[in-house]
């Protein structure tokens, strides 16, 4: 009897520690899933912080209890049954960073833990309690720490770690949770909105381009057909008129170019050719052009070139055209007295072109909005010298796009300093064979005149076409679309075709695609076929050359442009077929 | 985690450390960041702790002696030369410290300097420990204990053992690092990456005689319901221990301690045992625990045959504690009073094979000492005699 009480006494101890336990497990899991039902990741970090302390409260008593996220090197209180205590900081040491790493722990009394006592000296609003709990926590930006504090010293058990640290790592998978969903949803926004930039960007482009289009060959006709008057012989106050015609067409495309680079660079498709040019020669004709509006306007124009800024240098000597000339008309522009001063030298390791003016001058807060796009000193500037504030922006980017810059100094009514740098790359000067000149060639009356075949739809544009080769006496054959300028190549040779690109029934890249193969064919030598295309941006160009082009040309045409870079190809017929973009 | 168990019957303490350290270091298969040691008084000598920090060299080191022997999953290890046995931790995720300190006038303050030392020795020095381990000399483990807890909160589970010697004369000694201590508390502070679990009980029931202490002096109870307590005492063991036997009843009342509730399991009271000691020639009852007037006592008793299953009951409760099956367990230690050691000592074998039982497979150290140390049901820390206290890892 004894022994049977003594074991029925023994299963009971037994039974009762492990219904202890069990008790134990039951509570947290009670906990967790009290956790999975009132936690919820569509709900915001604060309100599921603020329900993860009340959870922990039924559990466990507490006085204060605080998430502390790890920003930069502190820890910084987010949420807390204690508002004053938001926003605190401690230092990221290495307790507090251990236990974000993943390693709970219990502390009999926290004003022991190294973080409080320079928290103590920083923030006096918050005072470290006596037993406390650190538990690894995350709101998913980061690393945290979840702290519940309590008065009594040793408040907490081990056992009670293992609680709060099971609560700690699920509150963090419903933050984390929350978290990517949020990020998921800003990536869709995100998505949406750069498909609709991209879209509307794209839509910009062809706009741009169709415009360009649309512009250029009525501007083509003004501009060659008012050239051609000037030269025609008029006289006096006709002369005049025919010049400002001249000069108005030009400014008016000056400005379309503009437009055009802005729409290149914000599509990213403004690229830079890479090519050897000769300093100073390569500015020589702007200098010389900005030399002679100074003259007009009684500025003195004082150019100097330091010895070893003359040479070859390789870059694009266009674009570094454009931004000189963009700062000498400013300068010119700017300026009603004294003079403009202009320096190209070396300098550490840089082209430098220093463009200094006396004239109107802008204060500090003007510098700092100049280069912006459609900024210029005030709006008065606009009203009284013109322009449209793109040209020191695009010179900005061009500089950029050159490993460059542009800056400026100035003082109001002190005139300005614009000063240019763009890397200084030393080029071998290129072996040229010997080439009549264009102009040389054009008063060559022994020559035999040139044959050329015309392809353009636009009756305006081949009156121009025609009026323009009368000049050097060519010999020309005007079709309207491509398969009449096949059709014409395959009857009779010709020294060079002029393609229009945008034509009726044939355009003028298949045309060329089309006479290429008839080249290869008979085993003839390429004719010269030059592109004209009011399609100027460089992915037409591009597209021109691809399909057999030897060069492009764009309108409005430059006369002498075209004249230029026609005798210039046939002169090299002789030579190996070259490809160059003359727009 | 990797635990291991070893011990050595070597009468010479070096060649004893040697052997024990040897077959430690094969099987965890990596160096021990803790040590725990128990060693017979035989071998309780400065030799044998430097040999063994000597095998060690990366190792906390801690223990204290133990009555008549040790055990290990291996048996009941007990020689003519003495018997030494290590339980080796090897955790290089955990932290693990020793301290120790004098007992001196106050207990609490050397138990509170103890476990500061511990902890700073594991690089953990404000904070609560998973588990402490001690072992102080049997008189005044109270105090340690309420010096501890005022470092660590009273929520840390305390595991451990009074040091002890074979026949009660005073030579029982304390271990830490390369020293061989006397009235010293020594601590271990343990932060492991494993679970652990816990349980302390006792082999004893309440017979139904019981009593409050009216006067009580220290360890001594002078009266129970206003008589004598020696009286008392006797009459409820129906005279197997004789109020006239003034002196040491050590062995007599190993079956029939005195028992005091201290906590509460859904009703189910739970009792810590205090063992009288000696009848006093006032009619007085001295203990190995302190005792209070106000007291209520009960008179326990135990079986032999409950003594040598009670420790494989309370290391398959650790476990269960712990929240794991006993196979699944890394190792354990079993502090187990050497008054019911001495009670049952025929019969080890068999408490080896009940722990065996609990814990298949898995390494453990048993130690056997004057008094045992150790957390019920509601974490609260206490000293109790004829108690079983176990640890557990899983």
């Amino acid at each position: 009897m004894t022994e049977e009480v003594e074991q029925l006494r023994e299963a009971l101890a037994s039974a009762r520690q492990q219904l202890a336990a069990q008790e134990q497990r039951l509570r947290e899991q009670d906990l967790a899933l009290n956790g999975i039902a009132a936690l919820q990741a569509h709900e915001e970090p604060e309100t599921l912080i603020a329900k993860a302390f009340d959870l922990i409260a039924e559990a466990l008593a507490f006085d204060r209890a605080m998430f502390l996220e790890l920003r930069d090197d502190r820890f910084v209180c987010i949420a807390s049954t204690e508002p004053a205590t938001v926003g605190c900081g401690w230092r990221a040491g290495p307790f507090f960073r251990r236990v974000a790493d993943g390693r709970a722990a219990v502390v009999p009394d926290e004003a022991r833990v190294p973080e409080w006592a320079e928290a103590l000296g920083a923030r006096p609003l918050v005072e470290p309690l006596k037993g406390a709990i650190y538990a690894p926590i995350s709101a998913g930006a980061g690393p945290g720490l979840l702290v519940l504090s309590s008065a009594g010293h040793g408040a907490y058990s081990p056992a009670d770690l293992r609680l709060v640290s099971r609560l700690g790592i699920f509150v963090s998978q419903t933050l984390a949770a929350a978290q990517r969903r949020r990020l998921a949803e800003a990536a869709r926004a995100a998505e949406t909105e750069r498909s609709q930039a991209v879209e509307a960007s794209e839509a910009k482009s062809r706009f741009l381009a169709n415009m360009s289009h649309e512009i250029r060959t009525p501007l083509n006709g003004v501009t060659t057909v008012a050239v051609l008057l000037a030269e025609s012989g008029l006289q006096g106050r006709q002369r005049e008129m025919a010049g400002l015609i001249v000069d108005s067409s030009r400014a008016l495309e000056g400005l379309l170019n503009d437009i055009l680079d802005l729409a290149k660079v914000e599509s990213g498709r403004l690229s830079l050719e890479e090519a050897p040019f000769e300093l100073p020669s390569a500015l020589a004709s702007t200098f010389e052009l900005f030399a002679i509006r100074a003259e007009e306007r009684d500025l003195a124009f004082d150019l100097r070139v330091a010895p070893e800024a003359r040479g070859w240098f390789s870059g694009d000597a266009a674009r570094v055209r454009q931004v000189a000339a963009n700062l000498l008309s400013n300068a010119v522009k700017f300026t009603e007295r004294g003079e403009i001063g202009v320096s190209l030298a070396i300098e550490d390791g840089f082209v430098t072109l220093e463009v200094r003016d006396t004239g109107v001058g802008f204060d500090a807060e003007t510098a700092a909005r100049l280069f912006r796009r459609f900024e210029q000193a005030d709006g008065s500037v606009t009203r009284r010298f013109g322009g449209t504030g793109l040209g020191l922006a695009l010179s900005r980017t061009l500089a950029g796009m050159m490993d460059g810059d542009i800056a400026c100094r100035s003082a109001p009514g002190e005139g300005s300093t614009f000063t240019f740098r763009f890397p200084a790359r030393p080029a071998d000067a290129p072996v040229l064979g010997e080439r009549p000149s264009a102009l040389a060639a054009r008063g060559d009356n022994d020559a035999p005149p040139l044959t050329v075949l015309v392809a353009e739809d636009n009756p305006n544009n081949r009156t121009i076409v025609g009026m323009v080769l009368e000049a050097v006496h060519a010999r020309t054959v005007m079709v309207e679309n491509g398969a009449e300028a096949v059709a014409a190549f395959a009857a009779a040779p010709f020294d060079i075709v002029l393609m229009d690109l945008q034509m009726p029934v044939m355009d003028g890249l298949s045309a060329t695609r089309r006479i290429r193969e008839l080249e290869r064919r008979a085993g003839a030598r390429p004719t010269p076929i030059i592109a004209l295309s009011a399609n100027a941006m460089t992915h037409h160009v591009d597209e021109a050359l691809a399909a057999g082009s030897t060069a492009h040309v764009a309108k409005p045409i430059d006369p002498h442009r075209l004249i230029e870079v026609m005798l210039a190809l046939t002169a090299a017929a002789d030579a190996p077929a070259a490809s160059a973009s003359a727009s | 985690m990797k635990i291991a168990s070893a011990y050595s019957l070597e009468s010479d303490p070096r060649r004893a450390a040697g052997e024990a350290a040897e077959r430690l270091c094969a099987g965890l298969g990596a160096d021990p960041e803790l040590v725990l040691m128990y060693a017979t008084e035989e071998l309780a000598v400065p030799a044998l702790v430097e040999a063994l920090t000597a095998h060690l060299p990366g190792a906390q080191i801690a223990g204290g002696t133990s009555c008549g022997g040790v055990m290990t999953e291996a048996g009941f290890h007990a020689g003519p030369g003495g018997a030494v046995g290590l339980l080796g931790v090897a955790d290089p995720e955990g932290d693990y410290g020793v301290g120790s300190a004098p007992l001196g006038d106050d207990p609490s303050a050397a138990g509170a300097a103890a476990v500061d030392g511990a902890l700073r020795a594991a690089g953990r020095d404000f904070e609560t420990p998973l588990l402490v381990w001690c072992c102080q000399p049997p008189g005044e483990e109270e105090a340690v204990i309420a010096g501890i807890e005022s470092v660590v909160g009273r929520g840390c589970p305390i595991i451990g053992g009074s040091s002890a010697d074979n026949e009660i004369g005073g030579r029982w000694r304390e271990f830490a690092g390369t020293d061989v201590l006397e009235g010293h508390v020594v601590v271990a502070a343990l932060f492991p990456s494993a679970r652990h679990g816990v349980a302390f009980q006792s082999g004893y029931a309440p017979t139904g005689d019981t009593g409050v202490v009216t006067q009580a002096s220290g360890r001594q109870i002078l009266e129970i319901d206003g008589r004598p307590a020696a009286a008392v005492y006797s009459e409820w063991t129906g005279g197997a221990v004789g109020s006239a036997e003034q002196g040491m009843i050590l062995a007599k009342s190993t079956p029939t301690p005195l028992g005091r509730v201290a906590g509460d399991s859904n009703g189910v009271p739970l009792y810590v045992l205090s063992h009288p000691a000696m009848l006093g020639l006032g009619g007085d009852l001295s203990l190995f625990t302190g005792i209070e007037g106000g007291d209520r006592v009960h008179l326990m008793r135990g079986s032999p045959e409950s003594l040598v299953k009670r420790a494989g009951l309370v290391v398959a409760d650790a476990c269960a504690m712990g929240g794991w099956a006993g196979a699944a367990s890394l190792g354990g230690l079993v502090i187990y009073c050497g008054g019911c050691m001495l009670h049952v000592r025929d019969a080890m074998d068999q408490v080896v094979d009940e722990v065996r039982q609990a814990m298949p497979g898995t390494p453990f150290l048993g130690a056997f000492t004057f008094g045992e140390q150790g957390a019920i049901v509601d974490h609260c820390n206490r000293h109790g005699n004829l108690m079983v206290s176990a640890l557990a890892f899983g």
